[in-house]
């Protein structure tokens, strides 16, 4: 039986800051081609995420999705 | 009256900082048409075609509600969409084959447009990834931290004797840990502790540092020729480590640019083909700015939004061609 080993870098990992930021209520508005709240006003101006890793507020962090995945490419 | 040519907007639909450019653009009377990779191929339909004697794609993009022809098309904004769903009822392996074939059509379709591209996702990759960062800069004329990356534990001690000062520990790579839990989880920049090293480094490519003093870090978005420099100075041992960790104790600020660096993260800029670049600097307690990293798609939103720094302005200018 193999003994499960965390690489030593992986021992960091901890629960990513959280942000007070919401999308409660935000809808895409299909002519304006954005987001926007629920008092209309675009969703954009309202406090964002800071990060260094993500395109949007997903939690993903983008930089592992490379436009390449794709083995055809 | 002939009809301006409209931009792509090619983003997620969440995405804070493509809604800016929009916005700008919307203000602007230029016309955009914007998708998500992730709507082809069942909510955005893809007609190209390329004649045998006339250079270049004709044909259409159509999201229903709006569309654009290829050839008509004046600049793309490109932010790491996502990638294309294949309907549900295509069965393995022909739902991966059809993903494969939809995401390397669009994507190569739309990149070999030969219009200004706000980042053409070849140049994205091409410029994504750290090591290869830390080339660039120094050649770019960049201070960078002294660096290994690594799987051998006598290396890495190696490394911390040479140093002979603090080091850090950072992913080569983003992303999440997703363990079962409800929130998944980060590797953040971390002291590292030499005496702590063991077999467990073998397990992958560790990417350790010298620990840059930092009086403050600078995020330094550069669009064009355009750089806006933000501050961001740590009130907790936290945030000065990665201020990711801790935005709460983080206060923003504008600077300037030293020439030198301006230079140098353009020739940065030149090299990779970049025109949009998200820079993280720490600058020293002399002064002195040290290159991280760039991301050629980094968030940008809420540094406009908190310091005011006319970052949408700046994206708009280029792809209506005024910069």
């Amino acid at each position: 039986m193999t003994t499960a080993v965390i690489p030593l870098a992986a021992r960091a990992a901890a629960l990513p800051a959280l942000v007070t930021t919401t999308v409660e209520g935000v809808v895409w508005d299909d002519e304006r081609q954005l987001n926007v709240q629920a008092d209309g006003t675009p969703w954009h101006v309202a406090p964002q995420a800071a990060s260094c890793t993500d395109t949007n507020q997903d939690g993903k962090g983008d930089d592992v999705n490379d436009p390449y995945c794709a083995p055809a490419a | 009256m002939p009809v301006a040519r409209p931009v792509l907007v090619v983003a997620e639909q969440l995405d804070a900082a493509a809604d800016m450019v929009v916005d700008e653009l919307n203000g602007r009377s230029v016309p955009i048409m914007r998708y998500d990779t992730a709507q082809f191929p069942q909510s955005l339909r893809l007609t190209a075609v390329h004649a045998s004697d006339h250079v270049g794609w004709n044909g259409v993009l159509d999201t229903g509600h709006r569309s654009a022809r290829l050839e008509e098309v004046r600049a793309v904004y490109y932010r790491r969409p996502g990638r294309p769903r294949i309907a549900e009822s295509v069965p393995e392996p022909y739902a991966s084959w059809a993903e494969h074939q939809a995401d390397a059509a669009l994507l190569n379709v739309v990149t070999a447009l030969p219009v200004r591209w706000i980042n053409n996702p070849h140049d994205d990759r091409f410029a994504a990834h750290k090591p290869q960062q830390l080339v660039r800069a120094v050649s770019a004329g960049l201070r960078v931290p002294r660096s290994i990356i690594t799987n051998d534990p006598e290396s890495a001690r190696a490394f911390a004797r040479a140093v002979n000062g603090p080091l850090i520990c950072k992913p080569v790579l983003g992303g999440r840990l997703d363990t079962g839990a409800e929130r998944k989880l980060m590797v953040a920049t971390h002291h590292f502790d030499p005496a702590g090293i063991d077999d467990s480094l073998r397990l992958t490519a560790h990417y350790i540092q010298e620990a840059i003093p930092k009086h403050h870090e600078v995020r330094l978005t550069v669009v064009g020729e355009a750089l806006f420099a933000c501050t961001l100075t740590a009130a907790s041992e936290q945030a000065a480590m990665d201020w990711r960790t801790d935005p709460e104790r983080v206060e923003l600020g504008t600077t300037r640019v030293p020439s030198s660096v301006a230079a140098g993260v353009r020739r940065y800029m030149a090299v990779c083909n970049l025109v949009f670049g998200a820079f993280d600097f720490a600058v020293t307690p002399t002064g002195q700015w040290v290159f991280f990293e760039c991301n050629p798609a980094g968030t940008w939103a809420w540094v406009e939004n908190r310091t005011g720094l006319p970052i949408a302005a700046a994206h708009a200018d280029y792809l209506q061609g005024v910069l």
